[in-house]
């Protein structure tokens, strides 16, 4: 989106004038950054308080604490959580595209009897809340002794993800049909056209989908919570920063902040970098695509 | 994972009708085994963690399961479904608070999105910076964020602290019942920023000349708004609304973790919802019956249920929305 | 193809919906014999859970097991802290339950022991010789008892009395600490003191049952009422006390004026336990709370002049003053552990242990659960331990009887209390009858 620029020719207002004009314009987009950024900042702030000044309203940490980040590490396996998270988050992001791509093909781009009633019951997996499956599957995970292990979170993903599958299609559509109808009078088998010009000309949006995944996964509360948030070894960051708020009587604030900011700061990294995917892919979950 | 539903109509019959028109260009078929190639771990995936379930979720529902205990499974017919809608007020609490929360939540989430995506379009210079910004606490894991605000909405903490300055008395947020759900609010418009960015890029994407032309004609602010701004970002709206539903209904990690966390007695014998069962929504209810009790069979009934309702919702929104939704580029 | 589709995915749904239907039996190991302590045996590594979580508490148990594992070489525990009865559920669930499981409450004995989760202990404690009368205090054998089986052994025990700060009673002249609730209604006012702009600054006493332990004032201790009658039926239509009782409790908090009660739970429950406590911090006079408050207090502020107190009664039972709500945390036995006779053996030295119950009640500041290691207890003799220990003396102090509906009745019931305290019940006695019905459903439901 570019900036539109005022219509030039304007004769230009003294400097009075115009320092009050800006501050019209910005003033109400600075009180609303301000309200978004407030949160974030108490947290910062609580991260570096002492034990004692936590959680009793002050707002500027006075001495500066900053052990606390040191301390997390010994208040909980921070290293071995961190670890499981991102083998969550990873695994089953490659899982998802690996398995996922082949059927946004096939609906995309493959011709056969069937496939707009199939399509439909992608749309209809895509929306069932994990409530419903929940109880059944945490049944069948107990009788073959995955409950407490990571396998839960990570298998179901190399079979497809409907949602992934979604996307992924809407935007294989989006490559004109002459190109792979090309290669397939060349005579490239559909694995090959799959290989060579789908995702060559695709990997942006297979990017955007990854991410996505990734982040599901970093942010997942729910599945984690059900299948590993009992276990010893098994836990990820999301759940295990809510069990650190529950050690002892004491609510450590501080401590709490200090690992939500460890567990936030991929996150904003990964934003960072790859802002642009991001905000293209969320225009395309949306009523852009 | 919701958040596409909104275009799940609309792709269906376009790919209905774009697919028609490649079948007779190209009318031969792939072959069968390719395309089963292609599909089948899906298809696998389908049957182990879907249709399995949701079949197997209907059966014990119909039964006095429970997990875990060694007393035999019988056959209760339709008994779960009765003590939920006769005997049980947790149920009847937890679907108020979730049709709260859809009621209020939702709207006012998608009304925030639009007023913040706005002032960010009233901005000329410097508008990617704001927009960052604005969209950044969307980034927080759920978690976090409810972490954050738990900090920060301390009865005694640094937001009534800074109230105070200025003389209010802030109320007990998280631990009044009175004040809990609209806290959860406040961290749901706080967290509309991938709203947001929806609803800016709709907004810029008015001509200039429309607004300049209803200038001419002498058109007040609001009639620009309701005659321009609002047909534009009307499928925005919808898009916002449909999905700000669906996941109100499973609403599930800030209430289970804000209500798990302000309390600090709640690692023993304390239910979910606290405060006075004022956070106890369809799906925490739903969590506890069937993974704290494990009364599998009756989680299962509330599960069927849940299943039933968002559907109805759905197609529900879909019909109305159908009238008032504006869709410019002549999709529909 | 489509049609293929679907009968793949109805034959895998078939076939998985049988194998996840057959609920297997409990594992068995052994018989339920328990293992003489002299006798050599094979190395054996069991799972002891506990839902302790402090530092302190968690070092406590340590040391313990060390112990035990000197005294008893081919046994070694792996010991995992912080883990409640929903968590201990899950693994029982989940088809892989610790050896050993120590539970904060007994709310759920009457479940777990009517659904088969935890193992009769009758068998291997007649086998080991264990005469649990003469070991264990009456009250304890109480919330560790279903329907005659001896589901749980007693690991420590608590009492709840009335705290009450000795210079704020001074200044207000108030002699001796209340017996009755009416005297304690009265010298709360009494304590009540307001700032200039009308807010309170110190609350008498605030008995709204959401906040800190207040839900065990409404247990029918305090009004010699019996939770459930000799049928089995809740009694609160049929016992008048119940509605006196409520009564008492809604003047009260309403006296502070509308809104203060529900503004003070709301600031200080979050920090009920910590030093932000209203006790503590002298926005209460009185408070209601359980033994582990003395340890709190003398972590937290050692100078404060307190006195505690049995909590008073109800005028109408007036004759019962000293009686006490006695609960505390008990041991269980999983019946789908894989080493039971060695888990038995475990739980039995830990609950019997005089050292091992000694040393964590000092550390944990609560009563040991013996009558052994009562005896040699040195806080026994204590100003503010004696009236909570004495309590396990008094025939009126129990805790209400255990049901298959484990935990929900009381969760139900409080939650009535709490909609009965902020105006939403509009008539009591209805409300009351509703409340009662809804837990013998409960209870039905759960026994099916």
């Amino acid at each position: 989106m570019t900036g539109r620029r005022s219509a030039p020719g304007h004769h230009r207002p003294p400097i009075g004038r115009r320092l009050l004009y800006q501050l019209a314009e910005h003033a109400p987009a600075v009180a609303v950054a301000l309200c978004f950024l407030l949160p974030l900042t108490i947290s910062v702030l609580t991260a570096f308080m002492t034990q004692h000044q936590a959680g009793t309203g002050s707002l500027w940490p006075s001495p500066w604490d900053f052990a606390n980040f040191r301390r997390v590490f010994t208040a909980m396996p921070f290293g071995r959580d961190l670890l499981n998270t991102v083998l969550y988050a990873g695994l089953s992001t490659i899982g998802t595209i690996v398995s996922s791509v082949p059927v946004a093909y096939a609906l995309a781009r493959l011709r056969w009897r069937g496939r707009e009633a199939f399509f439909l019951v992608v749309l209809a997996a895509m929306m069932l809340p994990a409530q419903v499956t929940s109880l059944p599957l945490y049944v069948f995970y107990s009788h073959i002794g995955w409950v407490g292990t990571l396998k839960p979170l990570i298998v179901p993903s190399f079979f497809g993800d409907a949602f992934s599958i979604f996307l992924l299609r809407q935007f294989f559509r989006t490559i004109p049909g002459e190109l792979t109808e090309a290669a397939r009078v060349d005579g490239a088998g559909e694995l090959r056209i799959l290989l060579r010009v789908m995702i060559p000309m695709t990997k942006p949006a297979i990017a955007a989908v990854g991410l996505f995944s990734f982040l599901y996964a970093w942010n997942d509360f729910y599945n984690p919570l059900l299948y590993t948030g009992n276990s010893q070894g098994g836990q990820t960051l999301a759940v295990a920063l809510t069990q650190l708020a529950k050690s002892g009587h004491q609510n450590a604030y501080q401590l709490q902040m200090a690992a939500s900011l460890m567990f936030l700061l991929p996150v904003l990294v990964l934003f960072f970098l790859a802002q642009k995917v991001f905000v293209e892919g969320i225009a395309l979950t949306g009523v852009k695509g | 994972m919701a958040t596409t539903v909104a275009r799940a109509g609309d792709a269906v019959s376009g790919a209905r009708g774009r697919s028609a028109q490649r079948t007779r260009r190209h009318p031969s078929k792939t072959r069968w085994w390719v395309v089963l190639a292609f599909l089948s771990p899906f298809v696998i995936g389908l049957a182990t963690f879907v249709l399995y379930p949701v079949a197997a979720t209907l059966y014990y529902s119909l039964t006095n399961f429970q997990a875990g205990s060694y007393r035999p499974v019988r056959f209760v017919g339709l008994n779960n479904y009765r003590t939920l809608f006769t005997r049980s007020d947790n149920f009847w609490i937890a679907v108020r608070n979730t049709v709260w929360m859809v009621v209020v939540m939702v709207p006012l989430r998608t009304a925030w999105a639009m007023l913040t995506a706005w002032v960010i379009t009233r901005v000329k210079r410097g508008r990617n910076v704001y927009r960052t910004l604005y969209f950044l606490p969307s980034m927080v894991p759920p978690v976090a964020a409810a972490l954050s605000f738990i900090v920060l909405l301390n009865p005694v903490g640094p937001l009534n602290r800074l109230m105070g300055l200025v003389g209010i008395d802030g109320p007990g947020w998280f631990s009044d019942p009175a004040w809990s759900k609209p806290s959860l609010v406040l961290m749901a418009l706080w967290a509309a920023g991938n709203t947001m960015v929806i609803f800016s890029a709709a907004m810029l994407d008015v001509p200039r000349e429309l607004y300049e032309a209803a200038d001419l004609d002498g058109a007040g602010a609001f009639r620009k708004f309701r005659s321009i701004t609002l047909p534009a970002i009307s499928p925005v709206i919808y898009f916002s609304l449909l999905t700000g539903m669906i996941y109100a209904f499973q609403y599930f990690t800030e209430a289970f973790v804000v209500s798990g966390s302000a309390n600090v007695e709640a690692s023993s014998n304390e239910l979910l919802g606290y405060p006075a069962r004022s956070l106890l929504f369809y799906s925490t209810e739903l969590y506890q019956q069937g993974f704290s009790y494990f009364k599998t069979g009756y989680a299962s009934a509330m599960a069927w249920l849940l299943f039933l309702a968002i559907f109805a919702a759905t197609v529900v929104f879909i019909r109305v929305s159908r009238r008032f939704v504006h869709y410019a580029g002549g999709d529909r | 193809m489509f049609k293929f589709t679907i009968g793949a995915v109805a034959g895998t749904a078939a076939a998985l919906l049988l194998a996840g239907c057959t609920s297997a039996g409990p594992a068995s190991s052994g018989p339920a014999t328990a293992i003489s302590a002299g006798a050599s045996h094979a190395p054996t590594t069991i799972s002891v859970w506990t839902f302790n979580h402090l530092p302190n508490e968690v070092a406590a148990f340590t040391a313990a097991l060390n112990r035990l594992h000197a005294k008893f070489p081919w046994l070694t525990v792996k010991f995992v802290p912080n883990k409640d009865d929903a968590a201990f559920a899950k693994a029982v669930a989940a088809g892989d339950p610790p050896d050993v499981f120590v539970a904060a409450a007994p709310d759920n004995v009457g479940k777990f022991c009517a659904n088969g989760t935890v193992a009769d202990l009758g068998p291997y404690l007649s086998s080991a010789k264990v005469n649990t009368a003469a070991t264990f205090p009456a009250a304890t054998l109480v919330y560790t008892k279903y329907q005659g089986k001896q589901c749980a052994l007693p690991l420590l025990t608590d009492a709840f009395g009335l705290y009450y700060n000795k210079k704020m009673f001074a200044a207000a002249g108030i002699t001796t600490p209340p017996k009755t609730l009416s005297e304690l209604a009265a010298d709360a006012k009494k304590l009540t003191v307001k700032n200039a702009d009308g807010s309170i600054k110190t609350f008498g006493f605030v008995s709204r049952s959401d906040y800190n332990a207040n839900r065990y004032l409404y247990t029918g201790v305090q009004s010699a009422s019996r939770f459930y009658g000799g049928d089995g039926k809740a009694t609160f239509a049929t016992d008048p006390k119940w509605q006196q009782m409520l009564q008492w409790d809604k003047n009260l908090n309403d006296s502070y004026g509308p809104g203060n009660a529900q503004k003070f739970v709301g600031r200080y429950q979050p920090h009920a336990d910590d030093t932000s406590n209203p006790f503590l911090t002298g926005a209460a006079a009185m408070e209601f709370d359980g033994e582990w408050h003395i340890g709190e207090i003398d972590t937290a502020k050692k100078g404060l002049d307190y006195g505690v107190a049995p909590m008073p009664v109800l005028d109408a039972a007036s004759g019962t003053y000293g009686a006490g709500d006695t609960l505390g945390t008990v041991a269980y036995l999983p019946a789908g552990s894989k080493h039971k006779q060695e888990g038995f053996f475990a739980l039995q030295q830990l609950t019997t242990d005089t050292t091992f119950l000694n040393t964590l009640a000092d550390t944990v500041s609560n009563i040991p659960s013996t009558f052994a290691s009562l005896q040699s207890w040195d806080k026994a003799s204590d100003a503010h331990w004696k009236p909570l220990v004495d309590m396990f003396k008094n025939p009126g102090s129990y805790y209400k009887t255990l049901t298959p509906a484990g935990e929900e009745d009381m969760d139900t019931w409080k939650e009535f209390l709490l909609q009965y305290e902020q105006g939403k019940v509009a008539n009591l006695p209805s409300g009351l009858t509703g409340i009662a019905k809804k837990i013998d459903n409960l209870n039905t439901q759960a026994g099916n």
